[in-house]
């Protein structure tokens, strides 16, 4: 193996696992400064960077955990997750699995689905843009029988169902959000989060409207996705064609 | 494409420019500061759309621009991801930067990344890894870029190259040009114990294509002093008279006002630039009589 290979595998041991930093400290100089010190430094470094990366993407979740427990999380959820590429923009994304299992959250069963919820916002954020399609590009295309449309959503749509009250709990929760008491028993959620133009929306849906929209972005025609006789079609494709839920670029 | 997306082709001007940070998106869209060029770190811009991009490609239509990688891991023993390499081609090609670069150190081992600037040993097995390296980036990137000295807390037993030997030696064998970055040079000057004119000296002028300054943070290990490099105050008047000593080298070039955390208001950062923009007139005056 290659001297620089070695070092440099013997560097990330010291920086995830302190007690196998040994081998580090003897590639390093002293020159007046303990070289576990100096293996500390880079330690901070790469733990409070990412740290912030993921207090930027989880700010609810923050919110709701506090900040001291939130960056002992963080430590563990680093060590347990290290981001695998240099882009962080697509660092986070294992938080509510990592939740899941993480035995001192285990008494807010429903935070792993908030992590679900940010981490929808961070992606819808960062999507790709599109032009959403409108009622009147939609006419102009003179189509036929409705029920045989396939609408392409708009590609920051996301999904997130839970079965706790998370679309309140985000919003209260939220950086301009105003507190209110929710109860857990408040049923379920059903959300699409989408950013049609620059902000992102997180859209609180009836259970029929989320299993329409999501039979839509699954490739499903209109006559497909409806499925609940209660639903009412006309006035939820209107809202979606106020409200820029789909891609103007047909599917 | 966007046909609305035009951009300017000037080169970047030998003149100050600031690091663009998302907190001074609105102020540079209406106050339209009178700078030489932006700075981004290409990473921030490596989303497929969203607001980031409209600010920037708003932002790019009116100011030359530097593209300034910190995930590449030009040092890595590994080599280059081809991944991460394909979407810094991306940005590079969606924003057309007068400048592209990256820095002489690691961030990247077995895949994990460190999201931080490791140093390097300095020796030729390191020197032949971070030629190829590069040579991959540029090929890749189908253009040349700027290579940038780093600031260290640490040193190896096994280095035994000058680290501006070092630096000239890779740039010589990539044919890539040098970021000086007057802080770094400072910073490890301290922390190491070296001369920083001596270091200057050693970099070759004719192939610094930009020039980085910044703040730092003074600690203290048991009476030692240790400077860390955290781009998060204001830049000290022996890094001015290092910049003023660079630049007698090198003639004008651009020169980045460079602050990742304590951001102040824009106006501040603006201060600093009108100052560079000082030491940069003077060394025109110099180099013209």
């Amino acid at each position: 193996m290659s001297m620089l290979l070695e070092s440099q595998r013997a560097f990330l041991g010291a920086i995830f696992s302190p007690a196998a930093a040994d081998a580090a400290a003897a590639l390093i100089r002293h020159d007046g400064i303990a070289q576990a010190d100096r293996l500390q430094i880079y330690r901070n470094n790469t733990f409070i960077l990412l740290t912030e990366a993921l207090a930027d993407t989880f700010p609810v979740v923050k919110r709701l955990v506090g900040g001291e427990f939130f960056d002992a999380m963080a430590k563990e959820f680093i060590v347990a997750y290290p981001p695998m590429s240099p882009s962080l923009l697509e660092y986070g994304g294992h938080m509510a699995v990592f939740m899941e299992t993480f035995a001192p959250v285990s008494g807010l069963p429903y935070l792993p689905d908030v992590a679900r919820l940010e981490w929808a916002w961070t992606k819808a954020y960062h999507a790709a843009d599109a032009e959403p399609l409108t009622a009147a590009t939609l006419a102009d295309r003179g189509s036929s029988d409705l029920g045989e449309l396939r609408f392409r959503l708009h590609p920051s749509a996301r999904f997130v169902a839970s079965d706790f009250p998370v679309g309140r709990i985000w919003e209260a929760n939220s950086a301009d959000g105003e507190p209110e008491a929710i109860s857990l028993d408040d049923g379920p959620s059903h959300i699409l989060v989408i950013r049609p133009e620059a902000e992102v929306q997180v859209r609180l849906l009836s259970p029929a409207a989320f299993e329409f929209f999501l039979s839509l972005a699954g490739g499903a025609t209109v006559a497909e996705a409806f499925s609940d006789p209660d639903f009412d079609l006309q006035n939820a494709l209107a809202v979606a064609l106020t409200d820029g839920t789909f891609s103007r670029n047909p599917a | 494409m966007n046909d609305k997306f035009k951009i300017s082709l000037d080169p970047i001007p030998a003149r100050a420019g600031v690091g663009l940070k998302a907190m001074h998106y609105r102020d540079v869209l209406d106050g339209h500061p009178d700078l030489g060029f932006f700075e981004v770190h290409t990473e921030n811009y490596m989303g497929a759309g969203g607001p980031p991009h409209r600010y920037l490609e708003a932002i790019r239509r009116d100011y030359p621009l530097s593209m300034h990688g910190i995930g590449l891991s030009l040092g890595s023993a590994g080599g280059i991801d081809a991944d991460h390499l394909a979407r810094t081609k991306a940005a590079v090609d969606r924003y057309q930067p007068g400048l592209v670069s990256e820095h002489l150190s690691f961030s990247v081992v077995d895949a994990t990344f460190l999201n931080d600037l490791v140093p390097l040993s300095y020796t030729e097995e390191t020197l032949a890894i971070v030629t190829d390296n590069i040579s991959r980036v540029q090929d890749g990137l189908g253009r040349t870029i700027l290579l940038e000295n780093p600031s260290s807390y640490l040193s190896y037993h096994a280095s035994h190259i000058p680290e501006p030997e070092f630096l000239a030696a890779a740039a010589e064998r990539s044919g890539c040009g040098i970021l000086l970055d007057v802080n770094n040079v400072y910073v490890s000057a301290v922390n190491h114990g070296f001369d920083a004119i001596a270091y200057l000296d050693a970099v070759p002028a004719n192939r610094v294509g930009e020039i980085h300054l910044a703040g730092h943070h003074v600690t203290d290990y048991e009476g030692q002093t240790l400077l860390i490099d955290d781009h998060g105050a204001p830049i000290i008047d022996a890094v001015w008279r290092l910049y003023s000593y660079a630049l007698s080298l090198t003639g004008p070039v651009p020169t980045l006002i460079e602050r990742d955390s304590n951001i102040p208001p824009l106006a501040d950062l603006m201060d600093e630039a009108a100052m560079a923009d000082r030491f940069l007139e003077e060394v025109a005056h110099v180099d013209a009589a």
